[in-house]
């Protein structure tokens, strides 16, 4: 049995980091990863495709998704394609996945608790749908299955071992421990919602198989789960993404003038392609107007790709020495430095702020 | 600090040319194009360095074009030796071209020092002071034309003060930055109720993309109520066509149940005609021997039918009879005929008689009666003869004989058949009774005769039940028909129980799906409508927060530049506050000797660093207010004073001073060299001068080691 897994699509997500071009880009990059999975199912053959969840935003859709999905997986027919509603794509009076005019290969699965797929003779896939966009208890919390064979599990929900990883932005929607998995007579689950990767020998997380922000690790792409008659399973990962997303740290450190900034950023960027995050950092010389607005254009290949932005970047001021002068500007990088209220950042704008007012500059917005 | 030598090895004019400085006053003394400018340059540059890297500011590239070595090589080359308070000999080596060669190397031990003292790429001896090359500049290089225009300025002094204490350069006050500042907050980021500014136009964009949002997830919330109702909609139409089909298509199952049954029974009645033929063909009624016909059973009856003539023994009686008939027969005509034969003899006798009697002329009546008689024999006798049909009697007889014959043969016959009836009765089981075997075909006939009649009933009944399709044509019908159902979704099992379909609540279910799925398609439309209509919710998320960040860029502006400002203007009012005594002590130690007792005391307002200064009467002055000489005095006090102030301690900032007698009268300006050389006796000063009356001063009053006297020539062209 060949399953192809994918999870946390997150079709008409915003890049808010993202200028409207690119956004709109971005967005049509992950439908374009859906049709690439779509043709994995073909090209490898597969008997069933499975999203864990999270495959399109409820809070957001276009009405446009609802026909590009059913047409995608209208493409596959017959092979069932098994969605399981995330926390995002959470199944309700006015989900998505209740107003398309599915093929019959598609089946949702629509409770809050895990109910049987039979994908073979001996082998069931049970399936569990957030019903609500927060506060999903765990799918696997009292569950034991309740036949022979081998089981699979497809659902949304938070590994609480691998919470930490996901940042603190990560909310655990219905949590489980894996050792709850083969506690509940389950071979193996399928699992969205992290987006980071992770092939555990009892769960595999896909991790969204296109980019959705920058500085994303790991091989994000949809799984190729083979599972054998006694439930072990055999995992290769298929990457789709149609884009390449890279951050670039551009060092920019002994630069003197705006011009220097502008052939440094240039030069780092000579090569890059895809969607590309630039971050300028680097000691600069303290006369240095440094203004996002004169980079413009400075990667023209890339254009509308690029996202550029300021890092840590440091006038190139001797504070120690400035903070042993006997004069207004020493006692307030003095000042400064010694406040307790200030963050790092905030404590770099002040100093650099005052200093260049001190110099007689006018260029006093610091990024 | 104490600069010992400079060294101009390439720079403008000059090359390979050393000043040699003594530790209190030098003089250098020089008429126009002597280069002293020049040296002064040197001075700065060689101490300091220049700023490393790429890129020029305008003052460095005003520098380089005054100071790069003419028709060199490229060599621009300066460099000093120094002698610091912790004594420390130190050569400053400065490539100003390549910068690259620039050092600063302690003379006695030859390690490079350059490290304590890089700044921007070049070692800055301004740092041993606590200063830096631009700080430097500022205190210890004080020039005429610089002391007349803060002596011009109304609050000249102040301002020089202000400046040394904020930066101890000569860009700005902290005054004047906390108003850049200011201005620069009130023009790149406004308050919330200037309209044209950032701030406000920023939160009315984040007002407006919010709006903007909502709107969209209104209208958004709005579609998928809609689509909610459309759903909901649909469901109805498709219940109401359920129904509807459902009743259809029970109503199509009863009927195709019934053609079914029309075509069973069409069936049955067919087979049951087909068998009802055969049975009349093969005449299989049960009642008698299937094997023997009618026919047959009607010949066997006469077969074994007695000969209605034969005797009891099954003789030819009859034919006996008739023989013997018509032997008699045969006899009586022979016997008429001889009677015949009689009375023609008689008529011809007496037909003689009458002829004789004629011609014996008996009387005529004789004759004639004799005539008569004879014709009444004769007739008599020819009547006789004719009927006495002897032939025929013969001819009859032969005939009897031959049918008595043929009888006989035939009755052999029919014997010989009547036994073979009797066997083949013998063998069918019959009897062989010709009575009972004509009851049995008459049994047959009414047998038949009912069978024909069934024939017929059945006959009838499946031409109407068929009504001129066949079996097979209904069976198609009804198998079209239950398609038809099934199409509907329902198959038999799944249908109710209706009779013949009540077309009062098809009528009403008809409506009530019509109805359903003009709601649902009225529904639709307008769900398409506002989807067509529908703003691009992620973008709006997108355009909220570009507007949000922008807003929240404008406000982090806003707090760095509040917090700057808070933090500056608590800077100048510590330094002020700490600045300001130590400079007034510093003045208050030297003013009264400088002039000549005229004033006593000096304040400088720590809020400000405005000086004021009084004599005996305290009647305080603003020093800016005084007479020139006496400004210059305090000038030149304060700058000694913040000299001393804004140096590291320990350490004692030189001071290049450039003409600063220039525009004063000899009084002042001997007043001002006392004061210089007084100062010059704890620091190290350089006064150029171009006025002989000051060189002179100086080869009268100055002394070496301690103090000396550079007379420069001009330099060749």
């Amino acid at each position: 049995m060949r399953l192809l897994l994918f999870a946390d699509l997150h079709l008409d997500t915003p890049f808010a980091w993202a200028g409207p071009v690119l956004a709109r880009r971005r967005r049509l990059a992950l439908r374009q990863a859906l049709e690439r999975i779509r043709d994995l199912v073909t090209e490898l053959r597969v008997d069933a495709l499975c999203c864990a969840g999270d495959l399109f935003e409820q809070e957001r859709y276009t009405p446009d998704t609802a026909a590009f999905l059913r047409t995608v997986f209208a493409d596959v027919h017959p092979v069932p394609v098994l969605l399981a509603p995330g926390n995002h794509d959470w199944y309700g009076p006015a989900s998505l996945y209740r107003h398309v005019d599915w093929t019959d290969n598609v089946h949702v699965f629509t409770e809050p608790a895990l109910r049987p797929y039979p994908l073979a003779d001996g082998l069931t896939l049970w399936g569990a749908a957030h019903c609500a966009p927060a506060n999903t208890p765990g799918f696997l919390d009292d569950f034991r299955v309740d036949r022979g064979g081998v089981h699979l599990a497809l659902f949304h929900g938070s590994e609480q071992g691998g919470l930490a990883l996901e940042g603190e932005a990560k909310r655990p929607h219905a949590p489980f421990r894996a050792d709850q998995i083969g506690a509940a007579g389950l071979h193996h689950a399928l699992v969205g919602h992290f987006h980071t990767p992770r092939d555990a020998p009892d769960h595999t997380y896909p991790g969204n198989p296109e980019p959705l922000t920058f500085g994303e690790t790991g091989e994000r792409a949809p799984v190729l789960v083979t599972v054998g008659p006694d439930g072990s399973v055999s995992r290769k990962r298929q990457p789709v993404a149609v884009t390449q997303v890279s951050d670039v740290a551009v060092d920019i450190s002994g630069a003197v003038t705006s011009a220097e900034v502008r052939d440094r950023v240039a030069a780092a960027l000579a090569t890059a392609t895809g969607v590309v995050r630039a971050t300028i950092h680097g000691e600069i010389g303290t006369e240095v107007d440094l203004d996002l607005a004169d980079l413009d254009g400075v990667a023209a290949h890339l254009g509308e790709q690029l996202v550029l932005r300021i890092g840590r970047v440091t006038p190139a001021y001797d504070l120690e020495s400035l903070a042993q002068e006997p004069t207004v500007r020493g006692q307030f990088v003095r000042d400064v430095l010694a406040a307790e209220d200030l963050d790092e950042d905030e404590r770099r704008r002040v100093i650099v702020t005052g200093l260049r007012a001190l110099d007689g500059r006018n260029d006093l917005a610091v990024l | 600090m104490k600069i010992r030598r400079v060294t101009a090895h390439a720079f403008g004019p000059l090359r390979d040319t050393t000043l040699v400085l003594s530790d209190g006053l030098t003089v250098i003394y020089g008429p126009n194009e002597a280069a002293k400018s020049t040296w002064h340059a040197a001075i700065y540059a060689a101490v300091c360095g220049l700023r490393r890297g790429p890129g020029m500011t305008t003052r460095e590239r005003q520098f380089a074009e005054r100071h790069r070595p003419w028709g060199s090589n490229g060599e621009w080359l300066v460099s000093a030796e120094l002698r610091l308070a912790d004594g420390r000999r130190v050569e400053m080596r400065q490539d100003l071209a390549q910068r690259a060669a620039s050092h600063a190397k302690d003379l006695d031990l030859g390690r490079d020092l350059s490290g304590e003292i890089i700044r921007d790429g070049a070692p800055d001896a301004a740092v041993w002071l606590g200063l830096d090359r631009q700080s430097f500049a500022a205190t210890a290089f004080v020039a005429q034309a610089r002391m007349l225009d803060v002596l011009a300025q109304p609050d000249g002094l102040q301002e020089l003060l202000q400046r040394a204490a904020a930066t101890a350069r000569q860009e700005a006050t902290a005054a004047a930055a906390l108003a850049r500042i200011d201005e620069f907050r009130k023009e790149h980021v406004g308050t919330e109720n200037a309209p044209t500014r950032p701030l406000r136009r920023a939160m009315t964009a984040v007002t407006a993309a919010r709006a903007d949002l909502d709107r969209a997830r209104a209208e958004f919330a709005a579609y998928q109520r809609r689509q909610q109702e459309v759903e909901r909609l649909r469901q109805a139409e498709a219940t109401a066509l359920r129904e509807l089909h459902r009743y259809e298509a029970a109503a199509l199952h009863a009927r195709a149940a019934t053609i079914l049954a029309r075509a069973e029974e069409a069936r049955r009645l067919e087979e049951r005609l087909a068998s009802m033929s055969g049975r009349a063909a093969g005449r299989t009624d049960a009642a008698v021997n299937t094997e023997v016909s009618d026919d047959e059973l009607w010949e066997l009856a006469r077969s074994l039918e007695p000969e209605e003539n034969a005797g009891p023994d099954g003789s030819d009686a009859g034919g006996d009879h008739a023989v013997q008939a018509a032997a008699a027969a045969l006899s009586a005509a022979r016997r008429a005929k001889r009677r015949a034969g009689w009375l023609v003899a008689v008529a011809a006798l007496v037909a003689v008689a009458g002829g004789a009697a004629q011609i014996v002329g008996a009387p005529a009546a004789l004759a004639a009666g004799a005539y008569a008689a004879a014709a009444v024999l004769a007739g008599a006798g020819l009547v006789l003869l004719s009927r006495s049909g002897v032939a025929d009697a013969q001819r009859e007889l032969a005939a009897a004989k031959g049918a008595h014959a043929a009888r006989q043969q035939a009755q052999r016959l029919v014997g010989e058949r009547r036994r073979a009836a009797i066997d083949r009765c013998v063998r069918l089981g019959l009897p062989a009774d010709p009575a009972v075997l004509r009851d049995l075909v008459r049994q047959r006939a009414a047998a038949a005769a009912e069978r024909s009649a069934e024939h017929q009933r059945a006959r009838d009944r499946l031409a109407h039940l068929l009504d001129g399709s066949t079996v097979v044509d209904l069976l198609e019908e009804a198998k079209a028909i239950r398609e038809r159902a099934e199409n509907l979704g329902f198959a038999a099992d799944e249908s109710p129980e209706v009779g013949a379909p009540d077309e009062e609540r098809l009528a009403e279910l008809r409506e009530a799906a019509r109805a359903a799925t003009e709601q649902a398609a009225a529904a639709t439309g307008a769900l398409e409508t506002v989807r067509q209509s529908l703003q691009d919710l992620p973008a709006a998320e997108e355009r909220l927060a570009a507007a949000d960040g922008e807003l929240a860029r404008l406000r982090r502006l806003d707090e760095t530049l509040r917090r700057t400002a808070l933090f500056l203007a608590k800077a100048q009012e510590r330094v002020h506050r700490d600045i300001a005594p130590v400079l007034a002590e510093s003045v208050r130690q030297r003013l009264p000797a400088v002039t000549a007792g005229r004033y006593q005391d000096v304040i400088v307002n720590p809020a400000d660093l405005r000086v004021q200064v009084c004599g005996p009467d305290r009647q305080w002055r603003r020093a800016e207010l005084l007479s020139h000489g006496t400004a210059e005095q305090v000038y030149l006090l304060l700058r000694i004073a913040l000299a001393e102030h804004l140096t590291k301690p320990g350490e004692l900032c030189p001071l290049i001073l450039d003409d600063v007698v220039v525009h004063a009268d000899d009084e002042r300006a001997a007043q001002l060299l006392a004061l210089v050389r007084t100062a010059a006796e704890e620091r190290q000063i350089v006064l150029f001068t171009h006025q002989t009356r000051v060189r002179d001063w100086a080869r009268a009053e100055l002394h070496p080691p301690a103090h000396s006297l550079i007379e420069l020539d001009p330099v060749p062209a």
